[in-house]
């Protein structure tokens, strides 16, 4: 839910980026308390991207990394490998 | 309440079901027959059989659209001609017959192509008689006149000439003229003639009887040879059918005829039709009264036995379309035992016309003969039975007053009370069952969680449980509901390594679902939830299989199968999965005969998975379709959202949970549930949207 909030707010306004990264943020932080890896692993996946594309590849790397890391291996889930891309080009 | 339109032709039950329907067709409106026919024919217990489409409606819709046909029906009638509409005794009527007579002058605003005009008769003090026709009134008088000086501009409405006729009416209670008004409204109208002689001068003077029983007494009494007639008559009912009183009445045919002339010719009987065919209505339900106070009680209570018998062996179309009048001949007569199943029946038969009000009234009746039976014969009063009405009653209070009305309140605490003393374990997991799908349709996730809780209690102080794969499976759900992936997945395996197909195969009967199926399928989704995607998918398959067996009508378990796996597809952003299972689901729909929201389901999932690629109005419009057909359905309503948290949260505690009864669904028939071992379907677990 937070999360495609967050989708709808950038698609409104793509330069307000705080109100969609408190979205993403809150669906991080109910995901992690649900221990639903899936869905926090797609709201960090656009958490990722939208601070990336913000030239904050530190924050970038600091929110995905717990959400990749120990995800069990699949192939059925492409996020997974978006993410696990994404991690290696911003490690430092 | 009775309808007349015209001259109809007589409905009567032993005619073929396709006559009774022709005979219902020629008095409904033409244009309309399409859409009013089956609601009628559901109305009056008509089978429809392959005649119309099944009207798959939630019991609220289905009352709406019938109360909305009937007043169609009136108006469709008053533009082809005058009507003349008689509500008698409306001080006496049911429910439903008030709100239809609530409804009725809402015809009249903004169409004057069908004038009604009201006659108010009567109802004048609203204290009394609380009828919406009052406002009417109101609109004509002003507020708060005192009662005499409303009845005399009442009066005055209709004119003079109708004034004078309604006083003659009042006037000369001589032979075929019944004073019609009770003791205390002498007060009133003699306060309304005051009013009258003010604005027309002086009414002649009249005189009213000291009592009114007094004067009807004495006028059955001077028909002594007949008297016994009227009072079997009166101890049927307000009305009585000629078979029906013969068969109570055991008297020579002619001798019963005749004495039936007599009463007609006193005037104290209308007829319709002729014997054997005749109906008889006494003129007003005081001279039913007066005939019926006149039997002693010894007499009375054999005469209500006979009647049951007779209703219940000879009149059994009677007796089915109409269980509330063996019930109340069976409670007159002091047959407890059977009184209360038949209320019982006449509750559900209530609950299916969504008739709730009614519906509450007569499990109201059953429950109180069940405790003053179980307080003077405990061993007579079955536990299981008294759940059962427990659970209808608290099912007829949702709809009569409302989820979070004190009443609904109490009936399910009660229920609960006694599916706790239900002395048979098995009884008590049906029960406890039963009511947890309650919490479940309603959307209410802390009583959910306490009886899950309960359920499991029970079933471990039992070594080697059957229903402990129930309690699993339903505290997995309900785990699922408050956002807890991980403790749903534990208990939804631990339901899967309980279930033996050897022990556990009609499970799917006696709960409406196989555990085993809906389990996985749960589970798949939980897994994937929790990151455990290569665990998930194999399990969703797995579960396709496992529904198999169960699949079949109406059992829905592989309705659900098919709908969570197409939601586990939407979940994944799969439109390959969701199409084929949404396919599959709307597959099924038509070969297993499912209600119409399945169809709806399936519409939104194929219409989503088509052309992914696309925003375009084509596939958008196709998921509003799917969701306007679950819309109509029912479904879709929300419920108060449950913000208490799963009682030990991991970390923050969770502020929102996933489905936790955002959405419930209106049509449900889970008190059958709370019967053990049961054969009736569970249509009650609702598929949530996430």
């Amino acid at each position: 839910m937070h999360r495609n909030r967050a989708a709808i707010l950038l698609k409104r306004d793509p330069a307000n980026i705080a109100a969609a990264e408190q979205s993403l943020q809150a669906a991080i932080a109910i995901a992690q308390s649900q221990n639903a890896r899936s869905f926090e692993l797609r709201a960090a996946l656009s958490l990722a991207k939208l601070y990336s594309a913000a030239n904050r590849d530190t924050d970038a790397y600091a929110v995905l990394t717990p959400a990749v890391e120990g995800f069990p291996p699949t192939q059925q889930f492409p996020e997974l490998a978006e993410a696990q891309a994404l991690l290696l080009a911003l490690s430092p | 309440m009775s309808w007349r339109w015209g001259a109809p032709p007589h409905l009567a039950p032993e005619d073929p079901v396709e006559t009774q329907l022709d005979k219902l067709e020629a008095i409904l409106a033409p244009a309309r027959i399409a859409g009013t026919a089956p609601l009628f024919a559901s109305l009056l217990s008509i089978p429809t059989g392959e005649r119309y489409p099944p009207l798959a409606l939630s019991a609220a819709q289905q009352r709406r659209l019938t109360l909305a046909a009937l007043l169609d029906q009136l108006e469709a009638l008053a533009r082809q001609k005058p009507i003349l509409m008689l509500f008698e005794d409306a001080h006496w009527a049911d429910a439903t017959s008030l709100e239809v007579l609530d409804l009725t002058p809402s015809l009249r605003s903004g169409d004057e192509q069908a004038p009604l005009e009201h006659r108010f008769g009567q109802f004048l003090d609203e204290e009394r008689h609380p009828i919406g026709l009052g406002d009417d009134l109101r609109r004509h008088l002003g507020r708060q006149r005192p009662a005499g000086d409303m009845l005399g501009q009442g009066l005055d409405l209709g004119g003079r000439q109708a004034v004078e006729r309604y006083a003659g009416d009042v006037r000369e209670p001589g032979p075929g003229r019944l004073v019609f008004r009770p003791e205390g409204d002498q007060h009133q109208y003699r306060q309304g003639a005051d009013a009258l002689d003010r604005l027309h001068g002086p009414l002649p003077p009249f005189a009213i009887p000291a009592t009114l029983q007094d004067s009807l007494a004495a006028r059955l009494d001077r028909l002594a040879p007949v008297k016994e007639v009227a009072q079997i008559g009166a101890a049927i009912g307000r009305e009585f059918s000629y078979p029906l009183l013969r068969a109570v009445a055991g008297r020579e045919e002619p001798a019963l005829r005749a004495a039936l002339v007599q009463l007609e010719e006193a005037e104290l009987l209308f007829c319709s039709g002729a014997p054997p065919d005749a109906r008889y209505t006494f003129k007003h339900a005081l001279v039913q009264d007066t005939a019926y106070e006149t039997l002693l009680r010894s007499r009375r209570q054999i005469l209500h036995r006979q009647i049951a018998d007779a209703l219940r062996g000879e009149f059994v179309a009677v007796a089915a379309a109409e269980p509330e009048l063996v019930a109340h001949h069976l409670t007159q007569a002091g047959l407890d035992e059977p009184a209360i199943e038949w209320w019982g029946k006449a509750g559900d038969q209530a609950l299916r016309r969504s008739a709730f009000k009614e519906a509450a009234a007569h499990l109201g009746k059953a429950i109180e003969l069940a405790d003053k039976l179980a307080a003077t014969a405990p061993s007579a009063a079955s536990g299981n039975n008294r759940l059962h009405l427990q659970t209808s009653l608290g099912n007829a209070l949702i709809w009569a007053k409302g989820h979070h009305a004190p009443e609904t309140r109490a009936a399910f605490a009660r229920a609960r009370e006694l599916a706790s003393r239900a002395e048979d374990a098995s009884q008590r997991f049906s029960a406890y069952f039963g009511l947890w799908v309650g919490h479940l349709t309603r959307g209410e996730p802390a009583p959910m969680q306490d009886v899950a809780e309960l359920l499991l209690r029970e079933a471990a102080a039992r070594p080697n449980c059957p229903e402990a794969v129930i309690a699993h499976r339903i505290s997995g759900q309900t785990r699922f509901y408050f956002g807890d992936f991980a403790g749903a997945h534990y208990h939804y395996q631990r339901t899967d390594e309980l279930y033996d197909p050897e022990r556990h195969g009609d499970f799917a009967n006696r709960f409406g679902n196989d555990p085993r199926a809906l389990a996985e399928i749960y589970d798949a989704i939980s897994l994937w939830v929790l990151g455990r995607v290569d665990e998930a998918l194999p399990l969703t398959d797995r579960a396709l299989t496992d529904a198999v067996p169960a699949a079949h009508a109406p059992t829905p378990t592989m309705g659900y199968a098919l709908f969570y796996a197409a939601l586990l597809g939407l979940l994944r952003d799969n439109s390959e999965a969701v199409a084929t299972h949404g396919q599959a689901l709307a597959d099924i729909v038509s070969r297993y005969d499912l209600p119409a929201s399945w169809a709806g389901f399936a519409a939104f999932f194929q219409a989503w998975a088509n052309s992914p690629d696309s925003a375009g109005e084509s596939r958008l419009a196709g998921m509003r379709r799917g969701i306007a057909l679950d819309r109509e359905q029912g479904w879709f309503t929300s419920c108060p959202v449950s913000r208490r948290p799963w009682p030990k949260p991991k970390r923050a505690p969770a502020r929102l949970m996933l489905g936790s009864g955002a959405w419930t669904t209106r049509s449900l028939s889970w008190s059958t549930l709370s019967n053990a071992g049961t054969k009736r379907k569970c249509t009650a677990t609702a598929p949530r949207s996430c």
